[in-house]
This record gives structure tokens, C-alpha cells and sequence, in this order.
């Protein structure tokens, strides 16, 4: 995530006027191909209503009419995707059913010219396509290999406009504590002195995070391999859960034991960001491993 | 404290700033307070430290990405532009746009194509009468010929003129976008597309002046071709301009020469775009209308001067601004 190279993966890295760096995560060929298949669906359906709602005051306004329609026809076939880009920031009906934004390649949200420029651009690769043949192969062929050739997953109508479109999930924030009776009963068992360093508080972490998603056996085969050498060498019980014990571990790194818990009843903390003032002290997890703020902010300089 | 413990107590905070944002994206900035507006400043910048806190003391993963994607999602709420504003686009219209088309290189070379092959055409279905029929068809000539027959008289309603007019919009100004659209191919499109519509056009206007029926025709066809010719030539211009930024890049990478490019280009084929607009509507009421010939020869003439103040007035070179840029 923080290592020094960027990662083999679809993530880019912005970083902002604040000095943050924050990662987006880019979309693929597919999703954005199922999303404009709904927004042409939207399109044709769209088309429909405008004709049914004509073909239903028809009679009140007359052959007028008519002209207001292949108007609305003409604004919705070229205006579609650059209208709703620009006044839904960078969303369609397409991309917010599958969660995708389109964005400049600076991170920043699009503007109008942006939004109009990519969408007349898609049109255009539609239309040179039909000359040669079906409409899904030549999306397929040219948008992929744009796709393909670029580091963004950039179609031409992106390239010019420097745009690209990221896939916005909504990250469901997961409790950082595992809720568990009987924690303080292993945890009492630790060796006060125990702390974890980095790598080992890394490790504790990534297995803490993953531990919902296998089941409870799996579980137990995983830990007990970090947990075998521990527990022989603090002569634990030989029944002593793996799982329990790693995620006892990962609340003494990160959180502390049960007997600093109950010593530091510290009052709530105000919203202010005072948290990066504390720096790496001797509180911090991994004090004597490394000092770890200078190693791993690389990312946040300038 | 440990570091998780402070980052645990900031959840509330977090979460806060997830609805703010939520709310944001769906409303106007003017719907917020001075204080609401610093609220969430306050709240990202916030969030900003914890995140980069997390990373630093390499809290577990998803609470990471979590962080990532509210900082990522508050910073495109927060940066988010001035999406549309009519006083920079004013200034496009009247001042850079002008400027930049008679220098543009692009906007002559298919102005000349256009004419070429329209005149060339034109002169070929004259001379040879087999020449427009093999081109555009027996059946479509007949038809025109047909239209033209009968003098132009008030036999159609306005509500007929209305629809004609949404149906030029929609016909013409479609094949102006497209033209400038499918020049991002290296301009093969545009060219293909103009030289197609040149001869096209020519053929017919020949096989029509040489028909018994050439006075209807030409009166027709007055009122709105100042508009509609050069909205043709503006268009294949706008994509001979994209897609020559891909081979003559100035130094630049391709994609960076595109990029640079793609946004003038944009503007010259909305241009062509309103100009095909105006055409339509020129087509559709006056020049089918029983106004006298001299009356549509009037809208002619002034749609032409008007075109030539716009080009040559507002366009003429600045001898200090004078940038090189064609």
C-alpha cells in the first residue's frame, strides 16, 4: 500500500492540495461497458417516452409538434452523456448504477467542455465503426485496445479530454475492535513486557481485517500458524484458540492490554485533527522496531 | 493512547463527513451556510490527518481504504469546478474563437476542399448529365425535381415548418458533430465526410441548374447557405484540427498534443453546431416562405456579413497579440 514503487494494480495515486495522498481506484473496460449499455438503454427509453408523450398531446399542438420532438431527439442523442456528466459530476444513469465517476486525470471533478468533448468523442467511434460493421465489435475492438494501450484505462474521447473514470465503492467502515468476551482472558495470559513490532503488528492487522471472510476452521488453521510459536513459547495451554490469541495480540498493538485500557480512560476527543501532533513517541505500536512516520510518509511529500 | 484509539474515536467525525458529502453532491453550494461550508472544511481536512495516520502507522487495510475513498470523495466535493460559466464562454465565442479561425491553417484547408470538390462536382453534373444520376440516383433526382416543380408558395403551415426546422437540427447539425467527431481518426473522417457531402451537394446543384426548374431550386437554397456552408467547412475544420494534432504535435507527446488541441477544436465544432442551428431555422421559415426573392437574397447577404464581421472583424490579427500559434 505505502511501499516505494506504485502498485502493480488499478489504483491511482492523486495527491492534494492538503499534502494527502489518497488513491483512486480506476474502472475496467467491463463495468464501463455494461454502464453505457444501460445509459443506452436510458437513451432509447427516453427517445420512447418523448415520442409516446408526443403521440399522446399530438392532437393539441399539431404538426408543430413534430419539430420540439426531433429537437428533444437531437439533445438527447448528442447531449445525453454530456449533460448529465456535467450536472451530476461526472455520473450518468449508467455510472451511478454501477458506482462509477468519470473525474480529470488531476483528480479534480470534470467541467462542462470535459463532459462534452468525451461523450461526442464516444459518438464518433460509433458512427466510424458502423461503416465497417457491427456496433458491439467495434466498441469492443477500438475501446479496448485504447483501453489497453493507456495507463488509465483512457478511450480516445478520455485522452483528449484528460479524463477517466474511477469506481467510487462505498466502503462500509468495519469496527478496528474485535468484540469478544473472552479476549481479556487470553489477553491476561500475554506477557505484559510483549510488544509487538511492526511487521508482526502488520501482519495481525491484515489477519484481523480478513478474518470474516473464511470460515471459523480456516480460521483456526491460519492463526495457529503465527500463534504455534507463540504460544509454546509463553507455555500457554495447549487448547488455547489461535484465533483468540492473534486477535489478543492485534489488541495489545494496536489499542493496548486490558490493564492499560482501564488505567487510560482518557476523555473524548475533540474534532479538531489533533492526532498527527502526537507523532511517533513512545505510545506509538512500533516505537522499537522502527521509527515508522519518516519510513512511510513518502507518499504525502511534495 | 495508542494510535487506533485516537483514529476509533474519529469515527464520528468520519461518518459525518460521509453525509455532508452525500448531501453535497446533490445540492447546489449556495445551499449551504458560511458555517456549514467550514464545518466540512474543517471535517476533510481532518479526515485528511487521520488518513494520513493510518498509512504511516499501517492501521489494518480496510480501514485505510475506507479513508481513501471519503478523502476521494470529499476532495471531488470540495475542488469541484465552476462546471459552467456563461461569462467564459462569452469571452470564447467573441474573443479567442474569432482570433484563432483565421489563423487556423485547418479552417482554410477545408474551406478549400469543400469549395474544390463542391464546384468540381458541380461543373462535372453540368457537362455530363449521367454524372449527378449515377451519383445521387435516379430516384432521389427525380424527387428533387418533383419538390421544385411548383413555384414556393404558402402551402405549407407553420406547424410544418416547425417540425422541418427540428428536423434540420437534427439531420444537419448531427453530420456537423459527427464530421468533427470522426476527424479524431488522424481527420480521415472529416475529409471523407466533407469530400462526401462536397460532391454530393455539387452533383445536385448542377443536375438542378441545368433542370427546367433551376429558378425554384436557387431561390430555395439562397436564404440559408451563407449559415449552413460555412458551419460545413467550420466542422471538417474542427476535426482536421483534432485529428492533426495526433501527426503534427509540435514537440509533444501525441496524446499530450491532443489533449492540447481537442478543447479548440471543441469550440470551433460548437460554433458550426449554433451556425447549422441558425441554418435550420433560416430553412425552415424563410427560405420555403412567399417572401419576394429579394427579400431572401436580403437574409443572405446579411447572414454573410454578418459571418464576415465575425470572422474578419472580430478575428482580424492583433499585431501584438500576434502569438505564432498557426
Amino acid at each position: 500500500m505505502t511501499s516505494d514503487s506504485a502498485p502493480l494494480d488499478t489504483t491511482i495515486r492523486i495527491v492534494t492540495p492538503e499534502n494527502i495522498a489518497f488513491d483512486y481506484e480506476l474502472a475496467g473496460p467491463f463495468p464501463r461497458l455494461l454502464a453505457f449499455l444501460i445509459d443506452l438503454a436510458a437513451i432509447v427509453g427516453l427517445c420512447m417516452v418523448l415520442g409516446n408523450v408526443y403521440s399522446f398531446i399530438a392532437p393539441l399542438v399539431g404538426a408543430a409538434g413534430v419539430g420540439f420532438l426531433l429537437l428533444a431527439y437531437f439533445f438527447v442523442f448528442w447531449g445525453y452523456g454530456g449533460l448529465f456528466e456535467t450536472f451530476w459530476n461526472g455520473q450518468t444513469l449508467g455510472k451511478r448504477a454501477l458506482n462509477l465517476r468519470v473525474v480529470s486525470t488531476s483528480g479534480l471533478p470534470i467541467n462542462a467542455a470535459q463532459a462534452m468533448l468525451r461523450n461526442i468523442l464516444r459518438i464518433a467511434g460509433v458512427f466510424f465503426l458502423l461503416a465497417f460493421g457491427s456496433v458491439v465489435i467495434g466498441l469492443l475492438s477500438i475501446g479496448f485496445f485504447a483501453m489497453a494501450a493507456t495507463r488509465r484505462f483512457q478511450r480516445l474521447g478520455d485522452l483528449a479530454a484528460q479524463t477517466m473514470v474511477v469506481r467510487e465503492k462505498r466502503h462500509r467502515l468495519a469496527p478496528l475492535r474485535v468484540a469478544s468476551g473472552e479476549l481479556d482472558a487470553v489477553d491476561q495470559q500475554i506477557p505484559l513486557a510483549f510488544e509487538a513490532d511492526g511487521r508482526l503488528a502488520e501482519a495481525l492487522g491484515a489477519y484481523v481485517a480478513r478474518r470474516g471472510d473464511v470460515s471459523p476452521e480456516r480460521r483456526v488453521e491460519l492463526a495457529s500458524i503465527l500463534a504455534e510459536p507463540y504460544v509454546r513459547r509463553w507455555n500457554l495451554p495447549r487448547n488455547t484458540d489461535p484465533d483468540l490469541l492473534l486477535c489478543a495480540l492485534y489488541h495489545r498493538a494496536y489499542f493496548g492490554g486490558s490493564h492499560e485500557r482501564a488505567a487510560a480512560a482518557l476523555p473524548q476527543q475533540a474534532e479538531t485533527p489533533a492526532p498527527e501532533r502526537e507523532g511517533p513517541d513512545g505510545d506509538n505500536p512500533f516505537a522499537e522496531a522502527e521509527s515508522p512516520a519518516p519510513a512511510s510518509w513518502e507518499g504525502v511529500r511534495p | 493512547m495508542k494510535v487506533a484509539e485516537i483514529l476509533e474515536r474519529r469515527r464520528g467525525d468520519w461518518e459525518e463527513l460521509d453525509r455532508w458529502i452525500g448531501r453535497a453532491h446533490n445540492a447546489r453550494v449556495r445551499s449551504f451556510t458560511p458555517d456549514e461550508i467550514e464545518r466540512f472544511g474543517a471535517l476533510y481536512r481532518s479526515t485528511c490527518a487521520d488518513l494520513a495516520l493510518a498509512q504511516a502507522y499501517k492501521l489494518p487495510e480496510p480501514t485505510v481504504q475506507y479513508l481513501h475513498h471519503l478523502v476521494a470523495r470529499g476532495h471531488n466535493v470540495l475542488y469541484r469546478s465552476d462546471r459552467f460559466r456563461l461569462s467564459t464562454w462569452g469571452r470564447v465565442l467573441y474573443v479567442d474563437l474569432p482570433r484563432r479561425i483565421l489563423r487556423d491553417p485547418c479552417v482554410w484547408i477545408a474551406t478549400a476542399l469543400f469549395w474544390s470538390f463542391f464546384f468540381g462536382s458541380m461543373a462535372a453534373a453540368v457537362v455530363r448529365t449521367d454524372f449527378a444520376r449515377n451519383l445521387v440516383g435516379e430516384d432521389f433526382l427525380a424527387q428533387m425535381e418533383e419538390m421544385y416543380a411548383e413555384p414556393l408558395h404558402e402551402n405549407a403551415k407553420a406547424g410544418d415548418r416547425t417540425a422541418m426546422a427540428g428536423f434540420y437540427v437534427l439531420n444537419n447539425a448531427g453530420i456537423g458533430l459527427r464530421c468533427f467527431a470522426t476527424g479524431v481518426f488522424l481527420g480521415v473522417g472529416s475529409l471523407f465526410e466533407t469530400a462526401f457531402e462536397s460532391i454530393f451537394l455539387g452533383a445536385i446543384f448542377g443536375a438542378m441548374a441545368v433542370s427546367v426548374h433551376a429558378d425554384n431550386f436557387f431561390e430555395f437554397v439562397t436564404a440559408h447557405g451563407p449559415f449552413e456552408l460555412t458551419a460545413i467547412c467550420f466542422s471538417a475544420a474542427a476535426g482536421l484540427r483534432l485529428g492533426w494534432s495526433v501527426v503534427g504535435t509540435g514537440g509533444y507527446s501525441r496524446a499530450e498534443s491532443l489533449r492540447r488541441e481537442a478543447p479548440k477544436a471543441l469550440e470551433l465544432a460548437g460554433l458550426a453546431a449554433v451556425l447549422f442551428g441558425f441554418a435550420a431555422f433560416i430553412e425552415a421559415y424563410v427560405s420555403p416562405s412567399a417572401l419576394p426573392y429579394s427579400a431572401k437574397a436580403s437574409v443572405a447577404l446579411l447572414s454573410a456579413a454578418l459571418l464576415a464581421l465575425y470572422v474578419f472583424g472580430l478575428g482580424w490579427p492583433q499585431p501584438r497579440e500576434a502569438d505564432g500559434a498557426a
